[in-house]
């Protein structure tokens, strides 16, 4: 057990934020992956937490963990070649690694909901979306036929699905791809969940439609529900997030509060992920890179900064950016020992970013 | 690098030029497959490139951006419209004359998965265009492919690999290579990097800036991603529904959109900011088929900034109010109280003139009798539960020159914006900021 990984030490009690009770707890995650010759260590000792009502993004690009990360916590991530080889996972006082398939699969279909990217994974092409709300409703919940279809109109309209009344007798496939994840969201809130867990929701759709899922998901949350969104794109981060959790290579890197992760990023892969969106910075090389150490800080290899502190051990520990408890970045530039001004200031290109946006940041 | 054609004005040395294209694709019904409708995918698209620009294409799904391109290479045969390509007209080119234009206008897709034959290297892969148009030597096309694979950030040994030993980004740039070995004047590159995320993407984006440079190719840039766009093209155009609505310089468009569509579109993308949390939205969300556009402005039914009939009198946001009651009735988009009340099969829904005015906004009475006839008549059919007489009665009472001419292509500063409110023959002054603009303070 690495305790400097673990949320709960890193101050957000501290925060004011002690009126909110914690759902879900996640200390020291580790999910290993096998197809050939050694383990991937997809997850790396990932903990955090997220409290009732509250939107945590979990950010980073493809192979960085993140989806692994919240599949396993659930028990949705394919065992084999996935093992789950550490840590714990406590939701709303159920130790969920250690339920039974059974137990974990009632939690599944009535606690916490998941949606993906790909909204067809969800819908079964051959039942009528109506069946589908049907038999996630009666599942958790002894109504009547009449009534779980009642209940399947108004989720369908509480999702902004026209005309539902005669929607809810059509087959996935009759509904656009935007329309189709509304429907999936439907059916994941068919149970009513405390936590959803959408991975990659808006990726497949259209901007103007992720505008409309976007606001969707913000009623859900105001609802009381928790979102824990799990998503490669910043500005979806920037819209939705309470808090932001930056992962790579299977460990979180940097966490805090989404406005002083994205007004000062701290860690030197969030300052590149976050310069990957003005293309003012350009990595000197671009070929391909070798392979992310399983030790210490898994940036190491990529980053400019890079010192022998850097090598060995579990990764660094999470030091606090600008005194601030809350926002820490698990980077030695920030330990007592050095001086994070040596590696730039974030606030500068942060600036630039905002101004050069599309229209939405122009500002005069 | 080929000569400067005679008769260009000097300002501009256009590479591509492509007017009025039209590319429609039938719908076919029964054995006979009798031609029932026909899918406007591109409906009258004029742009053009100059040599070593980088022009962009952007736009939603079935925008019909990805065909214009495709048409613009003969890879889909437009229905109308004219192409010329270095001056001379491609339109009817065939057989070796159409081999040596797509010599000089290459393609990169957006899935790197699918533009590779698996077995075969990535050398032979490379070189294998080479080998198409007549070059012979097989040392020398080992040796360009060498030269270009090292150009593109890869060693020249990985000539021998296969592609699905290479990364996404990495098989992006053998793509990039690919399209760079018969030294092209144009490189279509469809969303080349919408399979990539992150930092890969931006590398990508980088190198195909920088090889774009050294090698002055003109770029046709297709891309949903405003964020790519800003960073790679010189001008851009926005298409909706099969038609240009707004071209003009990247930061000019992207900076103060002018067309309603482009703003809405601008206004959807989440700022990086996140104390500024405001999305924009269209009066409607419903985008009409290709096959069936609406009449006039295609984008009038969404359009928040739809003209109001001359004789209609109320401020701005009750119009767009008023507007959007109008067409929400028509796409059936109706507020979930009003959808709920319609579904059950009670006779008496419960549901009442003054419900449907609340669920969409409008006030009790109109200042406007005209307006306030047409919304009582309206809300009252609904409550009744006729959609039908309430579509008829809205578009009755709100005519818009918007829904019954089509916009002709308005000059503004630099750029063509193709809407009523930048027509100088139509009483309607054009909104004078953006939404962002007038938020943000």
């Amino acid at each position: 057990m690495t305790l400097h990984t673990d949320d709960t030490t890193d101050g957000t009690d501290a925060l004011g934020r002690g009126d909110r009770e914690p759902l879900l707890t996640v200390r020291d995650l580790r999910t290993h992956i096998t197809t050939e010759g050694d383990p991937i260590r997809a997850v790396d000792g990932v903990s955090f937490r997220i409290d009732r009502g509250e939107t945590v993004c979990l950010v980073g690009e493809s192979g960085s963990g993140k989806s692994v990360t919240c599949q396993s916590l659930t028990g949705l991530v394919p065992q084999p070649p996935a093992e789950i080889v550490g840590g714990t996972v406590d939701f709303d006082g159920n130790s969920l690694l250690e339920l039974e398939d059974s137990d974990l699969q009632a939690i599944r279909g009535s606690h916490i909901a998941h949606v993906f990217q790909n909204p067809q994974s969800a819908l079964d092409p051959v039942y009528t979306v109506g069946d589908q709300l049907v038999e996630a409703i009666t599942i958790h919940e002894t109504v009547s036929e009449r009534e779980a279809v009642d209940r399947g109109i108004e989720l369908l309209g509480r999702v902004g699905i026209p005309n539902a009344a005669a929607r809810v007798d059509d087959y996935p496939h009759e509904f656009s791809g935007g329309m189709q994840q509304r429907v999936a969201i439907a059916i994941a809130l068919a149970a009513d969940p405390d936590l959803l867990i959408a991975d990659e929701p808006t990726t497949a759709v259209d901007v103007t439609v992720q505008a409309r899922l976007i606001e969707l998901f913000r009623e859900l949350i105001d609802g009381g529900m928790s979102l824990l969104l799990v998503t490669h794109d910043l500005r979806v981060v920037a819209a939705l997030a309470d808090r932001v959790l930056v992962m790579f290579g299977g460990t979180i890197v940097e966490r805090g509060p989404v406005e002083e992760l994205f007004d000062r990023p701290a860690h030197p892969y969030t300052r590149e992920l976050m310069a990957s969106y003005d293309g003012v910075s350009r990595r000197d090389d671009r070929s391909a890179r070798g392979a992310i150490p399983g030790d210490g800080c898994r940036f190491r290899g990529e980053c400019p900064h890079a010192v022998d502190d850097c090598a060995g051990g579990d990764q660094p520990a999470f030091h606090p950016v600008e005194s601030r408890d809350a926002h820490r970045a698990a980077c030695v530039y920030y330990g007592p020992e050095r001086d994070p001004a040596t590696i730039g200031d974030p606030t500068v290109e942060n600036e630039r970013r905002l101004l050069g946006g599309p229209g939405g940041e122009s500002r005069e | 690098m080929s000569e400067r054609i005679g008769g260009a004005d000097e300002r501009s040395d256009p590479l591509l030029e492509v007017e009025d294209l039209e590319t429609h694709f039938p719908i076919t019904r029964g054995f006979l497959r009798r031609e029932v409708g026909r899918v406007r995918a591109v409906d009258g698209v004029s742009f053009r490139i100059d040599r070593g620009e980088t022009f962009g294409l952007v736009g939603e799904s079935g925008s019909g951006k990805t065909t214009t391109a495709l048409s613009a290479l003969r890879l889909e045969e437009p229905t109308g419209g004219e192409i010329r390509f270095d001056g001379e007209s491609v339109t009817d080119l065939s057989g070796a004359d159409l081999r040596a234009f797509r010599r000089r206008a290459q393609l990169i897709v957006q899935d790197p998965n699918d533009a590779f034959n698996p077995r075969m290297t990535v050398g032979e892969a490379v070189a294998e265009p080479l080998a198409l148009h007549g070059m012979n030597d097989a040392e020398r096309r080992r040796r360009i492919v060498a030269d270009l694979l090292e150009r593109v950030g890869l060693a020249a040994d990985d000539a021998d690999r296969y592609p699905h030993e290479f990364s996404g980004g990495e098989k992006q740039r053998i793509a990039i290579a690919r399209a760079l070995v018969l030294n092209p004047d144009l490189i279509v590159a469809d969303e080349p990097t919408s399979a990539l995320d992150g930092r890969v993407q931006s590398d990508v984006l980088a190198l195909l800036d920088d090889v774009r440079r050294e090698f002055d190719v003109a770029v046709l840039f297709i891309s949903h991603d405003i964020d790519v766009v800003r960073q790679f093209c010189d001008r851009l155009a926005v298409m909706y529904l099969g038609e240009i609505v707004e071209r003009g310089p990247t930061a000019e468009v992207l900076n103060d959109p002018a067309h309603p569509y482009t703003r809405v579109l601008l206004g959807s993308v989440p700022s990086l900011d996140p104390s500024d949390r405001e999305l924009a939205r269209p009066l409607t969300d419903s985008v009409p088929e290709p096959s069936d556009p609406p009449a006039g402005c295609r984008f009038h039914p969404r359009c928040p900034d739809v003209i109001a009939p001359a004789d209609v009198d109320l401020e701005p946001d009750l119009w767009r109010t008023v507007a959007a009651f109008r067409f929400s009735v028509r796409t059936g988009e109706l507020p979930p109280e009003i959808d709920a009340a319609r579904g059950t099969e009670d006779p008496e829904p419960g549901i009442d003139e003054t419900t449907v005015r609340e669920a969409f906004d409008l006030p009790g009475e109109l200042p406007d009798d005209r307006a306030e006839e047409g919304v009582a008549a309206a809300a009252e059919a609904i409550a009744r539960g006729d959609l039908d007489a309430a579509t008829d009665t809205l578009a009755e009472a709100f005519p818009t020159v918007c829904g019954r001419e089509s916009p002709a292509d308005g000059d503004r500063h630099e750029r063509q914006v193709r809407c009523h409110r930048y027509d100088s023959a139509v009483e309607a002054t054009p909104r004078s900021s953006s939404r962002t603009l007038e938020t943000d303070g």
